[in-house]
């Protein structure tokens, strides 16, 4: 089956999951309800839905910053009762501080953290380097493309070396030979690290192209449809490959289906 | 990643020209802004100058700007002038200053709490309609006729604006944030200082060119009635005499005196912080 993973335990555990949003003005808004899974450590899973179905709510309440009204979610056996550094989330707002340049948001988990200053320029030099972003150390987020932005964000979440990694539409902003970049690398850092990633997204291609599953969910309020394998190690996903793959284009065929027939 | 060779957002096309053309373009630029801004100042003049003739007005209702700008002399030579122009400038900057530092934590307090921000916002906009002056006739009896009474007027009158707009800013700020950091382990202090004050910045600096430029009026108004010295003594003290000439000469130098404030201490501030930071509100 999946090499990697299969003999891995298990990492999140989504257990009956019921949340709304709640205000005084308006009727409840019921984002989630009855939605269980798990993750396995080391997994890669992909969750696609319709737009509102509640992905980002997911994420929210995985990351502890939102609490479900029922169930729980458990982290390494433990219930979630707000954020932790153990997971880090690369937001759909990204959420880059205006008044911090690169290195400065790429390092602000290690200060944080209390990391020693010296160990701290280390670490985001090195990620500096990895996102390709030398020369635009000083720069503040205004003076980068949406591209750059994201490859930040996604620096800045890896540098705080959280072990579960939230990703919540991570690439939806940038220009599609910069996402193919980016999903390269997210690739290669999953095999490196063996970080435990949650990627929500609404392209299903991308899914299908870096999930060990695929997750889709019902239109709001959202619950688990159905979880499918994509049996392809990843260090055989490559888009020139795939494309003229039977069974990857066969699967993306039937993940499409299952998203569309939740579309009004 | 090595597949795209990042482009910053912002190209800077000017900084491939020479240097000649490009200094005498950046000449032309302030030379125009500078042309622009003085236009309506010299149309002032111009008018105020046309009624005293049209109108054929002595000087003991309006001086002319020649007879306003002459009367400085005496007023320098006697050191009045520079005596009370330090004063009130002593006092809107150590008011001023105060009442920023009160008024900063103060609102970040209540931006940061619903609870605490609801429970209190309408006494905060309540005590907006109170004028700081109206206080005076209190203070005055506590404290008697002098710089702390001045000084008291002037930080009630700065620190409201200054909470008032910090609690707006802090409220209006994109929780991503604050859940980015948490989602790091920052906790609420380390929230306080690395996204409240310095997303809050823009607006705290409105708040405070609201608040100075406020504290500036009240100041003189209050120095108007405290017999305690200060530009707006001087200007009451010329009223007394109907030295008009002083009277005008004064009104243009607090004006002045704002501009000077707004542009050597505000702008820069702004400068290095807010437009640095790409968050100019416009
Ligand atoms: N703060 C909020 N208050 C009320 N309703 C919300 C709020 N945030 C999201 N919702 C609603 O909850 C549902 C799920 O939202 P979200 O999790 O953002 O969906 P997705 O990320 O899948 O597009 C949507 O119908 C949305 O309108
Ligand atoms: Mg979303």
């Amino acid at each position: 089956m999946r090499g990697a993973v299969s003999t891995a335990d298990t990492k999140i555990v989504a257990d009956g999951l019921h949340f709304a949003y709640r205000s005084q003005e308006r009727e409840p808004v019921v984002a989630l309800t009855d939605v269980s899974f798990e993750v396995r450590a080391g997994e890669l899973l992909c969750v696609v839905g319709p737009s509102g179905c509640g992905k980002s709510s997911l994420i929210s309440l995985i990351a502890g910053l939102a609490r479900p009204q029922q169930g729980r979610v458990l982290v390494n056996g433990r219930t979630v009762r707000g954020p932790g550094a153990d997971r880090g989330v690369v937001f759909q707002e990204l959420g880059l501080m205006p008044w911090r340049t690169v290195n400065g948001n790429i390092g602000q988990g290690l200060e944080i953290a209390r990391v020693p200053r010296a160990r701290r320029d280390e670490v985001v030099a090195r990620f500096v380097a990895m996102i390709g972003l030398g020369g635009f150390e000083e720069r503040y987020p205004h003076e980068l493309s949406g591209g750059m932005k994201q490859r930040v964000a996604l620096a800045r979440t890896l540098a705080a070396d959280p072990t579960v990694m939230l990703m919540d539409e991570p690439f939806a902003a940038v220009d599609a030979q910069t996402r193919v970049t980016l999903q390269k690398d997210l690739l290669r850092i999953s095999m490196q690290t063996g970080k435990t990633i949650v990627l929500v997204t609404h392209s299903v291609e991308e899914a299908a192209f870096l999930g060990d599953r695929v997750m889709v969910m019902t239109r709001r309020p959202g619950r688990v449809k159905e979880i499918i394998d994509v049996p392809i190690p990843r260090e055989e996903r490559d888009y020139d490959a795939l494309a003229h793959d039977e069974p990857f284009n066969a699967l993306r065929v039937e993940i499409t289906n299952s998203v569309r027939a939740e579309l009004w | 990643m090595t597949g795209t060779a990042p482009q910053p957002a912002t190209s800077s096309a000017t900084a491939a020209l020479p240097a000649g053309p490009r200094r005498r373009t950046a000449w032309r630029v302030t030379f125009l802004a500078l042309r622009r801004t003085l236009l309506p100042f010299v149309a002032l003049v111009a008018v105020w100058w046309a009624v005293k003739a049209v109108f054929g007005l002595g000087v003991s209702v309006l001086p002319s700007p020649a007879q306003a700008v002459r009367s400085v002399g005496p007023l320098i030579r006697s050191g009045v002038l520079v005596d009370y122009t330090t004063q009130s400038l002593e006092r809107i900057a150590l008011g001023g200053a105060i009442g920023i530092a009160v008024g900063t934590p103060i609102g970040l307090l209540l931006g940061s709490n619903r609870l605490v921000s609801m429970t209190f916002r309408p006494l905060l906009n309540t005590m907006q309609g109170l004028s700081g002056i109206a206080w005076l006739p209190l203070v005055n009896g506590w404290l008697g006729f002098g710089s702390r009474t001045v000084l008291v007027v002037i930080l009630y009158t700065v620190t409201f604006p200054v909470a008032f707009n910090t609690m707006v800013g802090v409220q209006t700020l994109p929780i991503a944030y604050s859940n980015a950091l948490r989602t790091m382990g920052a906790g609420r202090f380390y929230l306080f200082t690395h996204v409240w004050l310095p997303g809050a910045l823009p607006s705290i600096l409105l708040g405070a060119r609201l608040g100075l430029a406020y504290g500036w009026r009240a100041l003189i108004a209050a120095e108007m009635v405290l017999n305690a010295g200060g530009l707006g003594y001087l200007l009451f003290q010329s009223g007394g005499a109907r030295n008009t000439p002083v009277i005008v000469f004064e009104m243009i130098l607090m004006g002045v005196i704002w501009v000077f404030i707004d542009r050597a201490l505000l702008r820069p501030i702004e400068q290095q912080t807010v437009v640095r930071w790409g968050m100019e509100q416009r």
